[in-house]
């Protein structure tokens, strides 16, 4: 056998490292979030299920959430997949959906669709964005005072946080429920990180009773089917906040997540983790004690026909986590994510058991 | 150590365009002036082209600026300066302006994206072409005229910028892995026609945010024409650069390249004979007005180089770009002699303040 250490062919191997640090380069980030996340989850659970966990490519939250022990990994969209394949997905336009202000941007030209925004605020200054003309951190007082509520919320970064609801109230103005004077409310404004002063969507009646401090989404994966060359809905839940989580429906600080049924928009029991991680089910909100099951979205339908003619004009868009919020006259798309969270949807039964789903994620090489 | 590395990684595409730009300089230029050039900050070509052997470096904006920092300012809204589908997609609620994308062709399959045209396969652009004679592709990345392909429908077969070929040959060509989108063909208005009517005339405006008044202003107009044969308005491959104003709106003198790569001043184009100077662009102020209503409407990008079509009874815009505002822009003088301009740039730490 003849060796051949000819030039070619140290140029494809060097090639070939060249391509595997810059993956690994490029999933850096994605690393960093599934160790964050890992490391995050502070519940008491044993090392050895930890390591079970891991092993099977869980997260040990979602590895208790979506009760794996009990259930089997079979069918389950592991956060392996998850943080190092699916965020790859949209390809470059990822940044559309990981920018909220581009994502504004582009999604904007949909009349009525998305709340509007008013400013982008950055570290020195005040960009206007619309015709209301906001320049300086007084001009977002102002409009406060004309609105009544405003919702800031920063252009990068997910998961809930840093989101505030500014309320104007008797006395000053209340960042997030608690009231300040407006000298303090503008210094909260000058951070950092670069954020949108955007409309503040009010929710329809019956997310409203559920639970009234909280904007409560509805959270639809959406997929592209390529023998329908169309988008499909993958499957929906409905989030519901609690006192716990202040304006936003995080489920890992206290709030809900019931699944809704894609044909009649009726809400199943709402899930919600045990102080151990593990899931339990509620047929009522734990805190208002309003009735979360057998509660019908309001036109559901048009809902749902109404997003999917909006993602259908996206087709480099295949994989979108939408935040739909139903308003009392039809819905208000919040943001779309590019690494959709999947436990909460998982937690209703695994996402792999549809034939289509499946699909997607195989011909994408996320299921191997 | 390693955040110099980081540093160079997210600058590699930066890099390789410079390295590319280099490397495509036909024009011979000595070693030891070479040298000079880079330790200036300027490539090769730059050097010779704005003939920096008599003219003073300081005030003019440098490749090294241009390739590595200009980028910034845009900071991650760049992004939609650098993808063309992605402009499209931020720009498109200007229907007036930006022409209609039909179409995006992604591994080797067709997407729609217009509501007016529904294209869903490479026979539908084809169809398209032969309703609408002509239709231009564009790769979504990448940068200067070389990505932009003009398709002409001639009676059954199909040009690709002027080299015909068979039908089943453009449509195994269209049905690219690379990602192109297919959008409208913009026609100029009949003064750029005149002057060269092979290629779409296009002026480059670079609009930028005064520091003071915190509105756009328009630092420099220059229109570009094709030359050379060629269908693209590039300057290096034989076009012209003539400035526009600052004061009317009248084509001042152009500027070409000669073989040996100095500029040289002309009044008339070189290929057709049509004049040049003193030609007025039709609706200038309305031209200006609406493209510094559209930096006004996108104030998170506060430098866009904007490629402007002059239409018969409009503008419209072809792209925009994140790095522009080297060569041609500066022939007729240096950017950085404007005290706003140089204003900009100081503030955002592009160039050492003078104070």
């Amino acid at each position: 056998m003849v060796l051949d250490f000819g030039q070619p062919k140290l140029y494809f191997y060097a090639m070939r490292m060249a391509t595997r640090a810059r993956d690994l380069y490029r999933k850096r980030q994605y690393v960093k979030w599934l160790i964050h996340d890992e490391r995050s989850n502070r519940r008491p659970i044993p090392r050895a299920e930890r390591l079970r966990a891991w092993k099977l490519g869980f997260l040990s939250q979602t590895y208790r959430m979506c009760q794996i022990e009990r259930y089997g990994p079979k069918d389950y969209v592991t956060d392996r997949m998850r943080y190092l394949r699916t965020p790859f997905l949209n390809g470059a336009y990822a940044l559309v959906l990981d920018d909220k202000l581009i994502f504004n941007e582009v999604f904007r030209r949909h009349s009525a669709l998305l709340p509007e925004a008013y400013a982008l605020l950055r570290r020195k200054s005040v960009v206007p964005l619309n015709e209301d003309r906001v320049g300086s951190l007084e001009d977002v007082l102002g409009l406060l005072e004309k609105k009544g509520r405003l919702v800031i919320k920063p252009t990068t970064g997910g998961g809930g946080g840093h989101i505030a609801v500014l309320e104007r109230r008797d006395g000053g103005v209340a960042w997030n429920g608690e009231v300040s004077p407006p000298a303090r409310i503008l210094e909260r404004m000058k951070g950092h990180r670069e954020r949108l002063v955007m409309e503040f969507v009010q929710q329809a009646q019956y997310a409203h009773e559920i639970n009234s401090g909280s904007a409560n989404t509805i959270r639809v994966l959406c997929l592209w089917d390529d023998e329908a060359d169309a988008p499909f809905v993958a499957r929906a839940v409905h989030r519901f906040g609690s006192p716990a989580t202040g304006p936003v429906d995080n489920i890992t600080q206290g709030g809900l997540d019931a699944l809704v049924d894609l044909d009649t928009g009726r809400l199943g029991p709402g899930a919600r983790m045990t102080p151990d991680g593990r899931p339990e089910f509620h047929e009522h909100h734990p805190d208002s004690g309003a009735r979360i099951e057998g509660v019908v979205v309001p036109h559901w339908k048009e809902t749902l026909s109404g997003l999917l003619e909006v993602a259908a004009q996206y087709p480099y868009l295949p994989y979108v986590g939408w935040d739909v919020l139903v308003t009392e006259d039809g819905f208000r798309l919040l943001e779309g994510n590019n690494m959709s969270g999947l436990w909460m949807f998982q937690v209703h039964g695994p996402l792999l058991a549809d034939p289509r789903v499946r699909r997607f994620f195989e011909k994408r090489k996320v299921v191997r | 150590m390693l955040s110099q590395v980081r540093s160079i990684y997210r600058k590699r595409r930066n890099l390789k365009w410079m390295y590319i730009e280099e490397r495509r300089n036909p024009h011979p230029l000595a070693w030891r002036k070479r040298i000079r050039a880079w330790r200036m900050g300027f490539l090769s070509g730059s050097y010779l082209y704005l003939d920096l052997d008599h003219h003073d470096p300081s005030d003019y904006i440098n490749d090294r600026m241009r390739f590595l920092r200009l980028s910034a300012l845009n900071g991650p809204y760049a992004e939609i300066l650098h993808n063309k589908l992605l402009f499209g997609e931020v720009f498109r609620r200007h229907p007036d302006v930006v022409p209609e994308t039909y179409a995006l062709v992604r591994q080797k399959r067709v997407w729609p994206m217009s509501d007016v045209e529904r294209v869903s396969s490479v026979d539908g652009i084809l169809d398209l072409l032969s309703r609408k004679g002509k239709l231009v592709i564009k790769k979504t990345r990448g940068f200067g005229g070389s990505d932009c392909t003009i398709l002409e429908d001639r009676g059954g077969d199909v040009a690709f910028s002027g080299r015909v070929v068979s039908r089943d040959e453009a449509r195994e060509r269209l049905g690219s892995r690379r990602e192109l989108i297919v959008s409208e063909y913009v026609q100029q208005a009949s003064y750029a026609r005149e002057i060269y009517p092979a290629s779409a005339n296009s002026v480059r405006m670079l609009t930028m945010v005064d520091d003071e008044t915190e509105e756009p202003f328009l630092a420099r107009a220059v229109h570009r024409f094709g030359g050379g044969g060629k269908m693209v308005d590039n300057v290096s491959q034989g076009g012209v650069a003539a400035i526009i104003g600052p004061d009317d709106d009248r084509l001042g003198i152009g500027v070409q390249i000669d073989e040996a790569g100095h500029p040289r001043n002309i009044e008339c184009h070189p290929d057709t004979g049509a004049r040049i100077t003193g030609v007025q662009i039709p609706h200038w102020q309305q031209v200006v007005d609406r493209v510094l209503e559209l930096a006004r409407e996108h104030p998170y990008m506060p430098y866009i180089g904007w490629d402007v079509i002059v239409t018969e009874d409009g503008l419209r815009i072809l792209e925009g770009n994140s790095n522009s505002g080297v060569l041609f822009t500066q022939f007729h003088g240096p950017l950085l002699a404007d005290p706003r301009v140089r204003r900009f740039f100081e503030r955002r730490g592009i160039i050492p303040s003078a104070s």
